[in-house]
C-alpha cells in the first residue's frame, strides 16, 4: 500500500471516531490534526499539529494566533493559516449565540433561549434541547419541521439522538417565522410524535415552546397539554 | 453553475475574510466558505439549501449528522468539519475560566469577572472550593433582573450541604452598573455568613462584578461583616 492510501485510511478512521465519540477521547493535537486534513492533503499532519501545540502551548492559543504567527511553523502556509483563523472565528461566533453551559432555571430562560436562537431565522425549524438532571443544556439538535412531519426523520432517528445524549428530559422549540407564536395543529402533532417516542425511553418533554415574531409561547406554562411528573420550574 | 464560474467565488470569499472584518461576511457567505474546504464545485448551492432549511448558522451546525448526510448529500468530511466548531467553542469557554484556584481576593475577582463575560442579565452564582481553594463545583442559583438574594439563601444552603464543600464563594453581577453593593446585598451577605458558619461551610467572600470592575466584599467589610479568621484567604484591607 502506498503512503497516500495509508493517509486516506487514517483520516477516514479518525473522522468516524470523531463522529461517534465527539471530543471525548480526542487530545488537542488530534483535534488539530483532524482540522489540518482539510487544508493539507497528502502530508503527515500529525507532525505539524505536534509542532503547533508545542510552539503555542495549547490548542486554544493556536486558535488565537494570527496568520503571521502561524506561518512561522514549518508546514503551515498562508492558506492553512487562513483556515485556522476562519475556524477560530466560526467557533467564537457559535459560542456567542449558543449559550453553552446554559442552565435553565425558569421557563423564561427557555423562552429567551429560543427567541435568541430563532432570531432572524425564516425557516420552519424544530430544535430539540437535551437537558441533564441539573437542567443544564447538554446539546441542541435542529431539524426542519417538515422532515419530522413527513417522516423523513423517523421516530427511530429521534430515539437514537435522545439515547446518544442520555437526556434526562428534553425541550422542544418550534419556529414560526413571521407568524404569531400560537400553537398550530402541526405543532401538537410534532410534539405528540416526539412525546410518544420518549415515554418508553424514560425521558420526558419538559416544555414545548412556540416562537414567532420575536415572542415565545410555552405550552407547559399555558397548560396546552398535560405533562408528566417532572415538576421543577 | 460550472467549475469555472465557481473558482472566483471561492477566491472572493477567502479574500473577503482576510481583508474585511469577519463580521462583514453574511451567514450564507460563512457557510459557503466553510463548504469550500470540504465539498466540490456545488458548495454554493448546498450552502443555500442548508440555509433555507435551517435558517441560521448555529442551527445548521447543530443538525443531526446522519440527517445532513442523507437529506442534503453532504459528505462525511463536511459533517465532521461542522461538528468540530462547537468543540472548539467549548475549548474556548473552558480556557476563559482557566483560573481554578481562588486563594486570594484578586484571583476570585478575576475568576468571576471572566465568569460573567457576556452575561446580559443579573446572575447569582455560588462556587464551592476545597481546603486549598480549588474550585470543585459551581452553580447559577438565579438569573434575571433584580435578583432577590434573600430568596436565594435557601438554595445556597442547599448547594452547600450537597456539594460537601469546605468553603463557599458567592458572586453576582450588575451588568450595567457599578459593583457597589446595595443595602440588600450587605444584609443578605451578613445573613449568609452567619448561616454558613453554623453549618461549618464558611462563606469566604462575596464578589460583585460591575460593568468594568469588581469588588470583594471581604476586602471592603472585613471588619464589620466577616469573622477575623480568613482561613488562609489573602486579601488587602481597604
Amino acid at each position: 500500500m502506498d503512503s497516500g492510501k495509508l493517509h486516506a485510511g487514517h483520516r477516514e478512521r479518525m473522522r468516524k471516531r470523531f463522529l461517534s465519540t465527539g471530543i471525548t477521547g480526542f487530545s488537542d493535537h488530534e483535534l488539530l490534526e483532524l482540522m489540518l486534513f482539510y487544508v493539507l492533503p497528502r502530508v503527515n499532519t500529525n507532525q505539524i499539529s505536534h509542532s503547533l501545540i508545542k510552539h503555542f502551548d495549547n490548542l486554544d492559543s493556536v486558535l488565537q494566533a494570527n496568520a503571521d504567527e502561524l506561518s512561522d511553523i514549518n508546514g503551515i502556509g498562508s492558506s492553512a493559516a487562513l483556515f485556522l483563523n476562519f475556524m477560530s472565528y466560526m467557533s467564537r461566533r457559535y459560542l456567542i449565540s449558543s449559550h453553552s453551559n446554559m442552565h435553565f432555571s425558569s421557563s423564561d430562560d427557555i423562552k429567551n433561549y429560543f427567541i435568541d436562537y430563532f432570531n432572524n431565522s425564516d425557516s420552519e425549524l424544530c430544535v430539540i434541547l437535551n437537558l441533564n438532571m441539573q437542567l443544564e443544556l447538554v446539546s441542541a439538535v435542529s431539524f426542519p419541521v417538515e422532515s419530522i412531519l413527513s417522516g423523513k426523520i423517523t421516530p427511530r432517528n429521534i430515539a437514537e439522538i435522545i439515547l446518544k445524549y442520555n437526556s434526562y428530559c428534553i425541550v422542544i422549540g418550534i419556529n414560526h417565522p413571521d407568524k404569531l407564536p400560537v400553537p398550530t395543529e402541526n405543532d401538537y402533532r410534532l410534539t405528540k410524535i416526539i412525546a410518544e417516542i420518549l415515554t418508553p425511553l424514560g425521558t420526558e418533554i419538559f416544555d414545548s415552546v412556540i416562537c414567532g415574531s420575536g415572542k415565545a409561547f410555552s405550552m407547559r406554562k399555558n397548560g396546552a397539554f398535560s405533562f408528566g411528573q417532572k415538576e421543577i420550574l | 453553475m460550472n467549475n469555472k464560474e465557481n473558482k472566483p467565488l471561492k477566491k472572493q470569499l477567502r479574500e473577503k475574510f482576510i481583508s474585511e472584518t469577519p463580521e462583514a461576511l453574511t451567514e450564507l457567505e460563512l457557510i459557503q466558505l466553510l463548504l469550500t474546504y470540504s465539498e466540490g464545485s456545488n458548495f454554493a448551492e448546498l450552502s443555500q439549501q442548508l440555509l433555507d432549511a435551517f435558517g441560521g448558522l448555529n442551527a445548521i451546525i447543530d443538525a443531526d449528522p446522519d440527517f445532513l448526510m442523507n437529506s442534503f448529500n453532504l459528505s462525511e468530511r463536511t459533517v465532521v468539519l461542522m461538528k468540530i466548531i462547537p468543540q472548539l467553542s467549548r475549548l474556548r469557554s473552558m480556557s476563559i475560566s482557566k483560573i481554578r484556584c481562588i486563594n486570594s481576593a484578586e484571583k476570585a475577582r478575576k475568576y468571576f469577572e471572566n465568569y460573567f463575560i457576556g452575561a446580559l442579565n443579573e446572575q447569582l452564582v455560588v462556587a464551592s472550593v476545597n481546603s486549598s481553594f480549588r474550585i470543585t463545583d459551581s452553580r447559577i442559583i438565579s438569573t434575571g433582573s433584580g435578583i432577590q438574594l434573600n430568596t436565594s439563601c435557601r438554595e445556597i444552603v442547599d448547594f452547600a450541604l450537597r456539594s460537601n464543600a469546605q468553603f463557599l464563594f458567592v458572586a453576582h453581577n450588575h451588568p450595567q452598573g457599578s459593583p457597589l453593593p446595595s443595602a440588600a446585598d450587605i444584609n443578605t451577605t451578613e445573613k449568609l455568613i452567619s448561616i454558613l458558619d453554623t453549618l461549618g461551610t464558611p462563606l469566604i467572600d462575596h464578589i460583585i462584578t460591575g460593568k468594568d470592575s469588581s469588588i470583594s466584599m471581604r476586602e471592603v467589610y472585613y471588619k464589620s461583616l466577616f469573622s477575623a479568621d480568613s482561613h488562609g484567604y489573602k486579601f488587602s484591607r481597604k
